[in-house]
């Protein structure tokens, strides 16, 4: 009889214990989907990544026809550290999320803006670079600000966040707006004054103008901040997680801040 | 027994019940403990979110006089190189802004300076040693990288004042040329060693974007780079920022065994705004008391258990105490030589018996014949063993009854209830048994009886002197056969 109230009291504190032990516990999340995207690019042996090549310095043809860049520098080395070779594929930038979820390309990795729309559609690496977007006159522009872009033609690239920030703003009423496929088209009409203005990131303006075309220079003033990230399907988690914890990587070992030396002169990147 | 079994399950009930109230007072106290600390916890948070707001607050106010000014110099000289105007009246308007800044904002911004088209200008008059090539300082190359974007470069010692300071520089619209401004850092550092001092927070802390201490509530730490990766207290609380999605955020932090809550708020030129709060104090105040009612309940539950256990224990000796009791009172009414039961039991049961006589009893008195002669011709052995030797035969032939008993030396009584029938059965059978016995040293034996029934009696006593009678008129007759046999 006493042994079988010691074994009550055994069995009250074992009940109490764990009582004890399941507070600290949370529940556990429920299991994901097989997310096969990392493996897939392991199997195939190459990352696809989708570039407007005519975005210097972020990717774009050299004179020697390759396809250089500051992002595409990061995803070669990203590549590299994750044991599959690169593949660089120029892409209509309008088609981009069509070509993404068609399977073509295996991310957007080329200077693209965050945009709440973009968050929605695709899966985005955390953002790594801050930009501005700002108009380009000729020299022997008579605008001279913003304000002075009134009656004038002004070029946007086809698809971009510059499209839909332009068409948001005030002064998209009073100019002419011309859409192109990309920014060095846009930047080659301005020269040969088919455009009075264009409206782009600086980060390209600026090097574009200091590498291959003195005779322009930037307006005062901008129309916003964006911030860039790569861009990812929607689904690819796994591939979308381990690209970024490469990221993270390059950003401590300091190979991130090096490459942004080689493009920009310093280290300009933002990620974490 | 059945009695003392209901007895040991009802305390173990009463225990069970017991730590059940107990356990219940104890989930109370958790649950009043675990309100108290997350209660405590958003305290803790909302006091570092109040101190890091401030701050925040107060460095976005004074580094946007700098940005603001920077952006307005710049302005202007995009507006003028636009329009071609000569290096000598760009240089009269940097004086001119320079002066409009210190008196604007007086002991913070020291004069506006720049690289235009490729020649350093200086609004404040300084005038550079040859050495001096201002497209290999810092600021320069920080804004040529930025495209356009406000640089901030420092903060680091500045060679002509001696105070902390930073540069903010802007590429300008042309590309190749920069301006730049300078801001004196004092009154921030002094912003964030007031909120530290005010006891609001352990450290209040300010990084910018590549997490390099620009200020800090402790002095020593400022211009430290807290993104190396060297395990430092800094370093840890970075490790956890890069972690953070949001621009507002808190996390806790272990470090030296002591927990810290850091409250971070990014603000608008990637700086990031801390405040450390060390929970540890805060905490241990409060668990504490935790600590003790828990011990304290504990304590109660062992020394229940030992009481409830000990209390089960005395029920055993009790109940032990009881059997012994019984065993002896049953010693009591047993003869020990023939097990049945003895002459004071006999006594008690005819006294018993006699406050309401039933009618159908028979009483019946039993006798050994020649003990005496055993005992005198084989011995007190061989007399005992002729007296079990009828117990026994008397014992298996009463079978419908517990009343036999053992009343004198060789003398028995069987009180039985039945018909005369029966009974004349039961004795034909210690007949034959006693007949035909077979022990070590008893061989055959008689029994002499005497039998009668309450029927017409009116107390215990008369119908067992009635059957004594008669077993004596047996008795006598049964040696006078003898006699007559030995004649």
């Amino acid at each position: 009889m006493k042994r079988n109230a010691f074994k009550q009291i055994l069995m009250i504190f074992a009940v109490f214990s764990m009582l004890f032990s399941s507070v600290g516990c949370d529940k556990n999340a429920p299991a994901e989907e097989k997310d096969l995207s990392l493996q897939a690019v392991l199997d195939a042996g190459q990352l696809v990544l989708g570039l407007d090549a005519s975005f210097p310095p972020m990717g774009f043809i050299d004179d020697e026809n390759n396809i250089v860049g500051f992002d595409i520098d990061v995803a070669e080395e990203a590549s590299f550290r994750l044991g599959v070779k690169l593949v660089k594929k120029p892409i209509n930038w309008e088609e981009k999320e069509d070509l993404l979820n068609a399977g073509e390309i295996d991310c957007i990795w080329n200077g693209m803006s965050v945009s709440a729309a973009r968050a929605e559609s695709m899966n985005l690496s955390g953002s790594y670079m801050k930009n501005e977007m700002i108009f380009v006159v000729r020299k022997d522009s008579d605008i001279k600000s913003i304000s002075g872009l009134k009656g004038k033609a002004v070029g946007v690239q086809s698809g971009s966040t510059a499209q839909e920030l332009l068409q948001k703003s005030k002064i998209y009423e009073d100019v002419t707006v011309t859409s192109l496929a990309d920014n060095v088209s846009l930047l080659t009409a301005l020269s040969q004054e088919d455009l009075d203005a264009v409206f782009l990131d600086s980060v390209v303006a600026y090097y574009y103008i200091v590498s291959f075309s003195e005779d322009l220079l930037i307006l005062p003033g901008n129309l916003g901040e964006e911030e860039y990230a790569v861009g990812f399907r929607k689904k690819d988690q796994a591939l979308r997680d381990k690209v970024q914890e490469i990221l993270d990587e390059m950003r401590q070992d300091g190979k991130l801040a090096e490459i942004s030396v080689k493009w920009f002169g310093s280290d300009i990147t933002t990620l974490k | 027994m059945k009695r003392s079994k209901k007895t040991g399950l009802s305390v173990v009930q009463n225990l069970v019940i017991t730590i059940f109230i107990i356990l219940f007072f104890l989930g109370v106290v958790v649950a009043y403990y675990s309100v108290l600390d997350s209660e405590t916890r958003d305290n803790i948070t909302k006091n570092g979110e109040l101190n890091a707001v401030s701050t925040a607050y107060r460095i976005d106010k004074y580094l946007s006089l700098g940005v603001n000014a920077l952006k307005l110099t710049s302005y202007t000289l995009d507006s003028m190189i636009h329009d071609n105007c000569s290096q000598e009246e760009i240089l009269n308007y940097l004086v001119a802004q320079s002066f409009a800044t210190e008196s604007t904002v007086t002991g913070q911004i020291n004069g506006v300076y720049g690289v235009i088209r490729d020649e350093y200008l200086d609004g404040s008059g300084w005038e550079p040693d040859e050495d001096f090539v201002p497209t290999e300082r810092p600021w320069f190359i920080e804004a040529k990288a930025r495209s356009g974007k406000v640089a901030i470069v420092g903060p680091y010692i500045d060679a002509m004042t001696g105070n902390v300071t930073i540069t903010l520089s802007r590429r300008l619209g042309d590309t190749k040329s920069v301006v730049a401004i300078d801001i004196e850092m004092d009154q921030l550092q002094q912003t964030v060693e007031d909120v530290a001092s005010a006891g609001a927070s352990d450290a209040e802390i300010i990084l910018n974007s590549n997490y390099q201490v620009i200020a800090h509530s402790d002095r020593d730490e400022i211009g430290n780079d807290y993104f190396k990766n060297d395990n430092s207290f800094g370093n840890s609380i970075v490790n956890m920022l890069r972690k953070q999605t949001k621009k507002e955020s808190y996390f806790s932090l272990e470090y030296n065994s002591n927990e810290y809550i850091v409250y971070a708020i990014t603000i608008e030129n990637d700086w990031v705004c801390l405040s450390v709060i060390n929970a540890t104090t805060v905490f241990s105040k409060l668990r504490v008391p935790l600590i003790l009612t828990i011990i304290a309940a504990m304590s109660i539950i062992i020394i229940l258990s030992l009481l409830m256990a000990n209390s089960n224990k005395k029920d055993a000796f009790a109940q032990k105490m009881e059997e012994i009791a019984n065993q002896q009172t049953e010693y009591a009414y047993r003869d020990q030589m023939t097990g049945l039961k003895n002459r004071r039991a006999y006594t008690e049961e005819l006294e018993r018996l006699s406050g309401e006589l039933p009618e159908d009893l028979f009483v019946i008195i039993l006798d050994v014949n020649g003990l005496k002669k055993i005992n005198d011709n084989f011995g007190h052995e061989a007399g005992d063993e002729l007296i079990i030797a009828a117990a026994t035969c008397i014992r298996n032939a009463f079978t419908d009854t517990d009343d036999v008993y053992r009343i004198g030396g060789d003398e028995f009584c069987v009180i039985t209830s039945g018909t005369e029938e029966d009974i004349d059965g039961s004795l034909n059978l210690l007949d034959q048994s006693t007949k035909h016995w077979k022990g070590v040293r008893i061989n055959s034996f008689s029994v002499s009886y005497g039998v009668e029934t309450t029927k017409g009696h009116s107390d215990m006593e008369s119908v067992a002197m009635e059957a004594d009678h008669k077993m004596y008129d047996r008795k006598n007759s049964y040696y006078k056969s003898i006699e007559k046999d030995r004649q």
